[in-house]
């Protein structure tokens, strides 16, 4: 640390604020470009990072029952305001389900939405192989009002539905409806999705020249059903965790390593604001003559009165 | 669209460049005369090891 002629006002305080959000503590020490910089720097790293894993980057998770610790979660904390809901996130999530086993969750609340998945294991009477179909349409699902049968639902779909062969060609969409009695598996409630993953058992009729009574197995997205609270630093669990990494490959892991850089560097943004600029104002000459004690170059600034010069 | 994920190293090398030196110093000029700076000296060095690992590979 060397001299600074910068007026940190309250250094503290400007700390607190420069960890509460980037840039805070530099605009309330009125330092504005450094304010800018700092701003625009951190934010679009964590954000950028954040976007670009997205959404599921920043959360909090501690239980190795509910998953893998999240030490990255550290470095990210540094940013302070965006990553604290993610703590209370990690609470709601446990309060919610005790376990992060997906057969074990059950539907607390009524959905009703769009879907689109694929219904798998289809047995119709008239073809002797099971059958894919690609499903796309609405659903409305009701939670048991028996605790006992929690996994037990009243549920509907009513869409369409193209059978793909082994080759995977897509045949015409048909109409298609079916009842939905026993769900399988099903997304938390607070995860950092917009839409819903359930897997359930299913049984219906399907339209067309092929079509007919069937049984088979459903899985799928229910699209645009969780709110941003229900999302927003939600905690991933493992079977969020595993999907992730196969849908974004190496991409989710840059952008951990953007967020945990942006925590990073907030750090030496809280200590600038705490302690000033490391080697001095900067407008100095920066020639070798300056290192060895000679007269500050013409047109160096003399120092501003009412600023602070803490010792080296 | 798909992007080369090596592209992602430029605006956090920029980033980290300008925080770091904007940290060192105030003075708004030298701050980014450093961090250009910085960056092109960053950029060699991953350059650099890039090439070592595509030669070695």
């Amino acid at each position: 640390m060397t001299q600074t002629r910068v007026n940190l006002r309250d250094p503290w305080m400007a700390a607190g604020l420069a960890w509460l959000f980037p840039g805070l503590g530099h605009l309330y020490q009125r330092r504005w470009f450094k304010a800018a910089l700092f701003c625009l720097c951190v934010n679009f790293t964590y954000f950028g990072g954040s976007i670009l894993g997205d959404g599921k980057v920043v959360y909090w998770n501690w239980d190795l029952s509910r998953g893998n610790r999240t030490y990255g979660f550290f470095a990210q904390a540094l940013i302070g305001g965006p990553t604290l809901p993610a703590v209370l996130q990690a609470r709601r999530a446990a309060a919610q389900h005790p376990t992060s086993d997906r057969s074990k969750v059950a539907l607390s609340q009524p959905i009703r939405s769009r879907f689109r998945g694929k219904l798998q294991d289809v047995r119709l009477q008239a073809v002797p192989q099971t059958l894919t179909l690609l499903v796309e349409g609405d659903i409305e699902l009701q939670p048991s009002e028996d605790p006992q049968l929690a996994k037990t639902i009243n549920g509907t779909f009513t869409g369409t539905g193209a059978i793909v062969d082994e080759q995977g060609a897509v045949a015409p969409a048909t109409p298609i409806e079916f009842r939905i009695s026993y769900l399988m598996e099903l997304e938390p409630d607070v995860f950092p999705s917009a839409h819903r993953d359930l897997s359930c058992d299913a049984n219906g009729q399907i339209q067309g020249p092929q079509g007919g009574s069937f049984t088979g197995n459903l899985h799928g997205k229910c699209l645009n059903v969780r709110g941003l609270l229900n999302r927003f630093d939600a905690p991933l669990d493992p079977a969020g965790l595993q999907l992730v990494h196969g849908d974004l490959g190496k991409i989710y892991d840059i952008a951990c390593v953007y967020t945990w850089i942006a925590g990073l560097l907030n750090l030496l943004v809280i200590w600038d604001a705490l302690q000033g600029p490391a080697y001095g104002y900067g407008d100095e000459n920066e020639s070798p003559a300056q290192a060895t004690g000679k007269a500050p170059a013409a047109g160096a600034a003399p120092p501003e009165p009412g600023t602070t010069t803490p010792a080296s | 669209m798909h992007i080369n994920s090596t592209w992602l190293l430029l605006p956090l090398l920029t980033a980290v460049s300008l925080v770091y030196n904007a940290t060192r110093y105030e003075h708004p000029e030298r701050i980014l005369r450093r961090s250009l700076r910085w960056c092109g000296l960053l950029l060699i060095f991953f350059g650099a090891a890039f090439l070592l690992l595509f030669l070695c590979s």
